[in-house]
């Protein structure tokens, strides 16, 4: 016989025995506990922070075992509805900042309590299709007049509140490229805004939020007057009031990474005694508002939301502005803080989403008889979105 | 299943244990333990079931048969011969299930190659466990075989021995020999099972907070290319990789060891702080002690290890190394990786001999710590161009400065997690002396391992935050 088998543990007192078996029925009675807790606590249908629905209760069925999703739903049911679970996970990411963590489910824990997002690597098949498009949509419009704000991002224009080593591919010699790419010289009346320039050095104010992927409504004003310069509009009598709408501003970075002891400010632009000069319509939800913001939405997670209540397939802005101009703007989520700044300007502004949008640009260009366009993206975005070529094919 | 998961630790768990330990048969203590047996073995499919509901019936087929087998030859105990064809036949039987799940489509694939046919590979996936308890079967008919054991002759018995679910799916691969008699009958005192309580914990613990904290660091330094990678941010890859095998599958095996105390069972230890070895014949005493045990008692003995000269001992090194290569996967950077260690252990045996006494022991475990490195490198690799990729950039042949802002970036996120790992795998918390008095060392151990779990569980539910990042626009 082999004598590998192990000796019986050595005798102890009864006391002692007594003693352990309180720890054992501890910890019995722990994860017992948690599995009761877990069912008393009603499942929650969605997490506000994460944006998504939870997994409930999957049920059970021949298929749904023998393909073994029962118990992958039930795992994920288990985990969703966890007693405390957004508690949790803020625990984790305080516990991972403590063990020097730098990135956090992908966002980037910078200095002075910046978040950033990672940069979309350029794919250079989408980068050759999306330029094509604009420089086609160029000059089969010569006489419009055409501009185009492409603006970096965070980790561009902010690099030095990145942490040491994060090495990502330079934004300012993209944009040049990029430039270089749609470009120019064959193009009339159109204008390509140099945003990192306009940005660079600028003193009155965050260009960025701390806990979110967009820029500040400052950053926007400035980037906005050198478009105006560039279309020659006639800023002089206009004066824009800035004000602070809130104060407990925690963006999509600080819901991604978990980090919940930054707070940034909204701050909304418009122009001097504006209100009640124009009209907003909201063409596929049919409703019309006479505001650019949804106050509203500064009691939800989202308050970015508050300017134009979130991102709309195709809004129609029509202004109490005495001219026959027309603006078309083709825009992510960045335009949002800007559209408000160019109503004293146009008796109409046509705000197209291409990520929800279906129909050609080219029919609403006869159908709103449109002067003006400009293409408002930030680089992240316009790198990723393969939308904005397709609505500008021909 | 797997242990780290909610529904092993809240559902399968605590009910488990209560089935098993609310007595039921008080009065006679035989029908208890049946009962408990009972108990575990249909948790135990249950639990394999549960990863793979379709495979438990070739699991279910390979102990009906082997079980059978088992009796067959106990029956022909005095006739040599029928005994041997009957274990030869079982022998080549479950061999060739492995190798039909685990290795047709690396043959197939290798066919093809070399011979330029146009096989179509077979759509199957790996059962989970098969490698372990295929070896598991195969000790106990070999020891049958041998006389070493009787026959098991309760099939719910050694029907648990197969399946049983604290090592059914990562090990340690349990010989028969070395739980014959707690088949029949064991003993589960408080003091045992709050011991196995805290081995258990210990290794969730490694596997949780360690292992996977680590493998994100591995992961994201892959990511980022390690063909553009610095020779200090490749070097700094593997060291993490080196943490996260270590601290996964030692923690698998302590969570299995804990386990299996919880129910009465003593397994013997699959880890001797590895990383501590200070030459590579050492390094394998001390990592999967229990797998290289199976190929010594198995494969290196019969074919008749080191007593017919040296031409046929470093052959039967060679094969068992090629073989233990295999084994950890249907692919050639493992026989490469098997092959490296093979290759090691011979020279170390006939060449290095004399010279490795002489050597300081710290420089020894150094050399040693950095073979084992390179070893993992083919061993984390997906192919062996994969494997040469990654050693080109940690000997600086890439062509890139020996370190860059990366490297940096990635030494501050993992510096004091791989200190805290280190300390580790490095047995220092060990040296740590325990409290003398039972009662208060047993009440730290209580507050110690408690704590441990509590932070388990937060970094196993956050690993589930899966944030939509589709509202960003």
């Amino acid at each position: 016989m082999k004598e590998t088998e192990q000796q019986e543990p050595k005798p102890q007192s009864k006391l002692y025995e007594a003693f352990c078996a309180v720890f054992c029925v501890l910890f019995v009675a722990g994860i017992v506990g948690i599995a009761a807790l877990q069912c008393v606590t009603p499942d929650r249908k969605q997490s506000d922070s994460e944006n998504r629905l939870l997994q409930q209760m999957p049920g059970l069925s021949l298929t749904s075992v023998t393909d073994g999703s029962f118990m992958k739903e039930l795992e994920s049911y288990l985990t969703d509805q966890f007693p405390q679970r957004d508690l949790l996970v803020r625990c984790k990411t305080y516990i991972d900042l403590l063990c020097g963590r730098q990135q956090i489910n992908g966002v980037y824990i910078g200095r002075d309590d910046y978040l950033f997002e990672p940069q979309t690597v350029p794919n250079e098949q989408q980068v050759e299709t999306i330029t094509a498009a604009i420089h086609g949509f160029c000059l089969r419009n010569p006489d419009l007049q055409k501009a185009a704000v492409i603006v970096p991002n965070a980790t561009c224009l902010l690099q030095d509140k990145l942490p040491d080593g994060v090495t990502q591919y330079d934004q300012r010699a993209f944009l040049a490229q990029l430039r270089e790419k749609v470009g120019g010289a064959d193009l009339q009346h159109y204008h390509w805004i140099n945003c990192a320039a306009v940005l660079d050095g600028a003193d009155d104010g965050q260009l960025y939020y701390r806990t979110d992927h967009h820029w500040t409504t400052r950053a926007a004003s400035r980037v906005f007057m050198e478009t105006a310069r560039a279309w020659e509009l006639d800023t002089a009598p206009v004066t824009y009031d800035f004000a602070v709408v809130s104060d407990s501003f925690q963006g999509t970075l600080a819901s991604s990474s978990g980090i919940c002891h930054i707070y940034d400010e909204i701050e909304i632009c418009v122009p001097h005694d504006s209100q009640g000069q124009y009209v907003i319509e909201y063409e596929s939800e049919n409703v019309k508002t006479a505001t650019f913001f949804d106050k509203s939405k500064l009691n939800t997670k989202n308050q970015y939301e508050v300017f134009l209540g979130g991102n709309f397939a195709k809004l129609v802005i029509a202004t109490t502005a005495q001219n026959d101009k027309t603006l078309l703007i083709c825009k992510d989520s960045y335009a949002n803080c800007m559209i408000p700044m160019f109503a004293p300007y146009f008796s109409q502004i046509v705000v197209i989403d291409p990520r929800y949008f279906n129909d050609s640009i080219d029919g609403c260009m006869q159908d709103y008889h449109v002067t003006h366009v400009l293409f408002l993206y930030n680089l992240n975005t316009f790198l990723e979105d393969k939308s904005l070529a397709d609505v500008l094919e021909d | 299943m797997v242990f780290s998961s909610a529904v092993f630790l809240f559902v399968f768990l605590p009910a488990v244990l209560l089935l098993y330990f609310v007595p039921v048969c008080f009065w006679n203590d035989k029908l208890e333990t049946g009962r408990k047996n009972l108990v575990l073995c249909v948790a135990s499919l249950l639990f394999y079931a549960w990863g793979e509901p379709v495979y438990v019936m070739l699991m279910l087929l390979s102990i009906a048969f082997n079980f059978n087998i088992g009796l067959d030859i106990g029956r022909h105990a005095d006739s040599p011969r029928k005994k041997k064809a009957i274990l030869a036949a079982a022998v080549v039987f479950d061999l060739l299930i492995l190798g039909f799940f685990k290795y047709s489509n690396f043959v197939i694939v290798n066919l093809n190659h070399w011979f330029a046919l146009e096989i179509s590979p077979l759509r199957l996936s790996l059962p989970v466990g098969i490698s372990f308890y295929t070896f598991q079967i195969l000790s106990y008919i070999v020891d049958v075989y041998r006389g070493e054991v009787q026959p098991q002759k309760n099939v719910i018995s050694f029907a648990m021995y197969v399946t049983m679910f604290p090592q059914l799916i990562a090990g340690p691969i349990v010989q028969y020999a070395d739980i014959e008699r707690q088949l029949r009958s064991r003993r589960v005192t408080p003091s045992g099972f709050f011991d196995g309580v805290t081995v258990f914990i210990r290794g969730l613990g490694k596997k949780v907070l360690f292992a996977n904290t680590i493998g994100q660091f591995y992961t994201e330094i892959v990511a980022d290319g390690v063909a553009q990678a610095g020779a200090a941010t490749a070097w700094l890859g593997i060291l993490c990789y080196t943490m996260q095998i270590y601290f996964d599958f030692g923690g698998y095996s302590d969570m299995a060891i804990g386990l299996g105390r919880m129910f009465g069972f003593a397994f013997l230890p699959n880890f001797n702080f590895p990383y501590t070895a200070v030459s590579i014949k050492d390094f394998w005493s001390r990592w999967h002690i229990s797998l290289s045990g199976w190929f010594r008692d198995y494969v290196y003995i019969p074919l008749g290890g080191n007593r017919k000269g040296v031409p046929r001992t470093i052959l039967n090194l060679a094969i068992v190394w090629c073989l233990t290569g295999l084994w950890h996967g249907a692919a050639w950077n493992f026989v490469a990786w098997g092959a490296f260690y093979g290759i090691l252990l011979i020279a170390e045996k006939y060449l290095l001999a004399g010279v490795l006494v002489k050597i300081p022991k710290a420089v020894r475990h150094v050399v040693t710590m950095v073979i084992v490195m390179v070893g993992w490198v083919f061993f984390s690799c997906e192919s062996l161009s994969d494997a040469i990729v990654f050693l080109r950039s940690m000997c600086c042949l890439n062509g890139n400065p020996l370190w860059n802002g990366r490297s940096l970036y990635y030494l501050a996120g993992c510096a004091f997690p791989l200190a805290l790992m280190s300390l580790s795998a490095f047995g220092v918390y060990d040296r740590i002396p325990k409290l003398r008095n039972d009662y208060l060392r047993t009440a730290w151990n209580a507050l110690l391992y408690g704590g441990i779990f509590a932070l388990c569980v937060v970094y196993l539910v956050s690993s589930t935050y899966n944030p939509f990042l589709y509202f960003r626009f």
